[in-house]
C-alpha cells in the first residue's frame, strides 16, 4: 500500500521503493539524481517531460526502460487510489477450472453414469524415479528433495567454475616464476634480479545456458527440471536459465527471485504458463536473436533439456543448432528418455541436432546429475 | 518543451544531430549534473556521433578510448616511461645525489606517460572522453573506471592522487557484447539508443545528403525499415542508410528499381546470407515500399 507524501522529495522515496519491489536496481544514489534531474529541469507543467526526466533518471538497462512507462503510470494510478476512495480495483476474477480439469470430472460422472469403475492410471513410456507430477503437487517441493538436488548441482558447479585455464595470470603466492616479468620489474636494478615475479594458472570463467523444454511431451520431468535450474541458479551467478515449447522465455530473473519454496509458485506458473507444443527450431531462433549476443561466446556451456519430439521445421532446427554449437563451447544435451537402454535418437528433432551435440546424456533423476558431473 | 532543452536542440541539429526528447533529456542531464553517460544500443544508431558532435557543440578535445579485448591500465589510465627514467638515471651516476633524491627525481609527472583516462581529467578545459564500446574490454577493466568515473581522481602509487582539473562530459558506448557491471551503471546515465522509425531517419538522411530528391531519399527510408524488419544476422543502422543515400545521390539516380537495389544491395548488407536472403524477397519488399509510399 502506497501511503501519499506530500512533499516531492518524500514522494520520490516512495516511488523509488516502490520500483525496487518490482526488481529495478534503485539506490539512494538514483532517488538523489531524479530530484537533482527534476529541479534542473523544473518540468512540473509538463507530464511528458515529468516522465522522460525521471526515466533518464532511475533506469540503467534496457529491460528497465521498457517496463518504466508501465510501472510509471500503475504507481500513480495506486496513488491516486490511495487518496481517493471511490476509485475501486475491479474485483479480481477467480480463475476458471482449466479444460482439461473439466474434463476429467466429466469423464469421471460419465463413467459413474455408466456403472465402469474409474480405470487405473494409463501407462507411460517415461523413465523416472519422481513420480509424474500433476500441476497441483509440484508447488509442493520437499525440503529433502531439495536438498538431495542442490548438494549434486553444487557438485556439478564446483566442477564448472573451477576449471583452469591454460593461460597464467600473477599472483602474490609464491608459485610458478615468471620469468617475463620478473625481468620487466627488474629493469631498474639493471637487470639484477632482486624481486620475484609469480604466476599461476587462472581460472577458466564459464557461462552456462540452460534450455529447459517445458513442452506436454515433458511434464513428466518439469519437477526435476524446476528443481535442477532452481539449484543451478541458485548457486551459480553465472547461469542463464530459458524455458521454452513453442517459444522462449527467460526464467533466471524468477529464480534468483525465490527466497522460500512456497515463492516457488511465480516460477512454477511461468512454466505452466509457456507450457504447449514443441517448436525447438523457433524457440531456439528466439534464443539467438535476443539473449545469444550476450551469453554465447568461447567459454559457454550450453545444456539443453529435452526430449527431441519437434513438430517445426527440420532445417530451422539445424541451422540454429549449428549456430550455437559454433558459438559456444560446448553443447550438451540431456534426454530425459536416453535413460531405456532401448531408446535411439529417432525423432526427427534428435537427429537433426545430433551432428551438433557435443554430449548426449540421459537425464530424469537426481542420480544423472551425477554422471553429468563425471562425464562434463 | 523547456527553454534549455529546446536550446540543446537546437545546437544538436546545427551540428547536424537529430535527437528525440528522450536522447536530449539524458544528455542535457549528464551535462548539468557531470555524470557519464552510458549509452547501449544495436551497431550503427549514432552512440560514438553523440560524443562528436559534443566535442563540435563545446568546441573542445575529443578524447577517444577505444577499448578491446586485454586494454589494461597501461594503455588507459597511465604508464611510467622507463626507459627514460633509466636513461635519466644513467646521466645523475657522476652526480652526487642520495637515493631519495634519485627515486624523487624519477617518479616525476615528466615520467609520466599520459593515457587517455588520465589526460581527460587533466585539461584545462573541459573535454569531451569518448569510452568507445566498453563491453569490448574485459571485465576487469570496468573496475579501472569505477575511481575515475566517481570521484573524478586517479591513485598512482608513486605519486598520490591526481584529482581532476576539469571534470570531463563522459561518452560511454556498448553494443551489449556481454553485460556491464551494476557497478558501472549505477555510476552513470543509462540511455538506450534502438533503430529510428521513419520519420526521423528521414530528417537524418535530409540533413547528413542535403543533395539527395526527396522522393528517392523517402524510398530509401522506407525501404530500410522494411529490411529492418526481416530476420537478418546483421540488421543495418543509420550509418548504412546514410552510406547508401550518398551512393545513390552520387551515381545521380531518381528512383529505387528492382536492378539497381540488387547490384548495390552490398552497401547495406554485410553478409553473404543476409543478401542472398533478401534479394530472394526483394519483389515482396518492393510491394510493401510501394504501398507505405503512396501514404507518406
Amino acid at each position: 500500500m502506497i501511503e501519499r507524501q506530500t512533499t516531492l522529495s518524500a514522494n520520490m522515496v516512495a516511488f523509488g521503493r516502490f520500483l525496487r519491489q518490482e526488481g529495478f536496481k534503485v539506490s539512494i544514489q538514483e532517488v538523489n539524481d531524479a530530484l537533482q534531474a527534476l529541479d534542473l529541469i523544473q518540468p512540473y507543467h509538463n507530464p511528458v517531460e515529468f516522465q522522460l526526466c525521471l526515466q533518464s533518471a532511475l533506469c540503467k538497462t534496457p529491460m528497465e526502460i521498457k517496463q518504466f512507462p508501465e510501472l510509471y503510470q500503475r504507481y500513480w494510478r495506486e496513488l491516486d487510489k490511495a487518496v481517493n476512495s471511490k476509485i475501486k480495483d475491479e474485483p479480481e476474477k477467480k480463475p476458471r477450472p482449466s479444460a482439461s480439469q473439466k474434463q476429467a470430472q466429466f469423464q469421471a460422472l460419465k463413467n459413474w453414469l455408466h456403472g465402469n469403475k474409474q480405470s487405473d492410471t494409463t501407462s507411460t513410456a517415461a523413465y523416472s524415479d519422481v513420480e509424474a507430477s500433476s500441476q497441483q503437487d509440484m508447488a509442493m517441493f520437499t525440503e529433502s528433495e531439495l536438498t538431495e538436488v542442490m548438494a549434486w548441482v553444487k557438485k556439478l558447479v564446483d566442477k564448472i567454475a573451477n576449471r583452469r585455464s591454460r593461460r597464467f595470470k600473477s599472483t602474490h603466492q609464491t608459485q610458478k616464476v615468471d620469468l617475463k616479468q620478473s625481468i620487466r620489474k627488474n629493469i631498474l636494478t639493471y637487470g639484477e634480479i632482486i624481486k620475484i615475479k609469480y604466476k599461476k594458472k587462472k581460472k577458466n570463467k564459464l557461462d552456462v545456458v540452460l534450455l529447459c523444454d517445458v513442452s506436454r511431451s515433458m511434464e513428466l520431468y518439469s519437477r526435476f527440471f524446476i528443481q535442477f535450474m532452481y539449484g543451478f541458479q541458485q548457486q551459480f551467478p553465472r547461469v542463464h536459465c530459458y524455458i521454452f515449447s513453442t517459444s522462449l522465455a527467460p526464467l533466471s530473473r524468477e529464480l534468483t527471485q525465490v527466497r522460500t519454496l512456497q515463492s516457488m509458485q511465480k516460477v512454477i506458473d511461468k512454466v505452466n504458463s509457456i507450457s504447449g507444443g514443441t517448436r525447438i527450431g523457433a524457440s531456439l531462433e528466439q534464443f539467438a536473436e535476443k539473449h545469444a549476443p550476450q551469453t554465447l561466446h568461447s567459454k559457454t556451456l550450453v545444456f539443453i533439456l529435452s526430449d527431441g519430439w519437434d513438430t517445426g521445421a527440420p532445417e530451422l532446427l539445424s541451422d540454429q543448432m549449428r549456430m550455437i554449437h559454433r558459438r559456444a563451447m560446448k553443447v550438451i544435451w540431456l534426454n530425459p528418455l536416453a535413460g531405456n537402454t532401448n531408446w535411439q535418437p529417432e525423432v526427427v528433432g534428435m537427429q537433426t541436432a545430433m551432428p551438433f551435440i557435443d554430449l548426449l546424456l540421459p537425464f530424469h533423476n537426481v542420480e544423472n546429475i551425477k554422471d553429468v558431473v563425471d562425464k562434463i | 518543451m523547456t527553454e534549455s532543452l529546446q536550446q540543446l536542440d537546437q545546437q544538436l541539429q546545427a551540428q547536424g544531430y537529430i535527437a528525440d526528447q528522450s536522447i536530449l533529456m539524458s544528455i542535457y542531464l549528464c551535462n548539468q549534473l557531470e555524470r557519464p553517460l552510458l549509452v547501449e544500443g544495436p551497431p550503427g544508431v549514432g552512440k560514438t556521433e553523440i560524443a562528436k558532435v559534443l566535442t563540435q557543440i563545446q568546441d573542445t578535445e575529443l578524447i577517444r578510448l577505444q577499448c578491446y579485448e586485454g586494454l589494461g591500465a597501461d594503455q588507459a589510465i597511465y604508464e611510467w616511461n622507463y626507459q627514460r627514467q633509466l636513461l635519466s638515471l644513467k646521466m645523475m651516476e657522476s652526480e652526487d645525489f642520495s637515493i631519495d633524491q634519485k627515486e624523487h627525481h624519477i617518479y616525476n609527472e615528466e615520467f609520466l606517460l599520459e593515457r587517455p583516462l588520465l589526460k581527460a581529467i587533466t585539461r584545462d578545459k573541459k573535454p569531451v572522453l569518448l569510452i568507445d564500446e566498453v563491453d569490448r574490454a574485459d571485465e576487469e577493466f570496468e573496475s579501472f573506471l569505477l575511481e575515475i568515473l566517481s570521484d573524478w581522481q586517479i591513485s598512482i602509487p608513486e605519486i598520490g592522487v591526481v584529482e581532476a582539473k576539469t571534470i570531463p562530459t563522459v561518452i560511454i558506448t556498448s553494443n551489449r557484447m556481454r553485460n556491464l557491471s551494476d557497478a558501472l551503471r549505477r555510476r552513470c546515465f543509462y540511455k538506450w539508443i534502438d533503430y529510428p522509425d521513419f520519420e526521423k531517419e528521414w530528417q537524418i538522411v535530409k540533413k547528413k545528403v542535403p543533395q539527395i530528391d526527396p522522393k528517392l531519399g523517402k524510398q530509401i527510408c522506407l525501404f530500410m525499415q522494411e529490411v529492418r524488419q526481416m530476420k537478418l544476422n546483421k540488421i543495418p543502422g543509420i550509418a548504412e542508410t546514410l552510406d547508401w543515400t550518398q551512393a545513390l545521390a552520387t551515381l545521380h539516380i531518381d528512383h529505387l528499381d528492382h536492378q539497381l537495389v540488387e547490384d548495390t544491395l552490398g552497401i547495406i548488407l554485410k553478409d553473404w546470407r543476409d543478401v542472398r536472403h533478401t534479394q530472394m524477397s526483394l519483389s515482396e519488399l518492393f510491394e510493401k515500399v510501394g504501398t507505405k509510399a503512396k501514404m507518406v
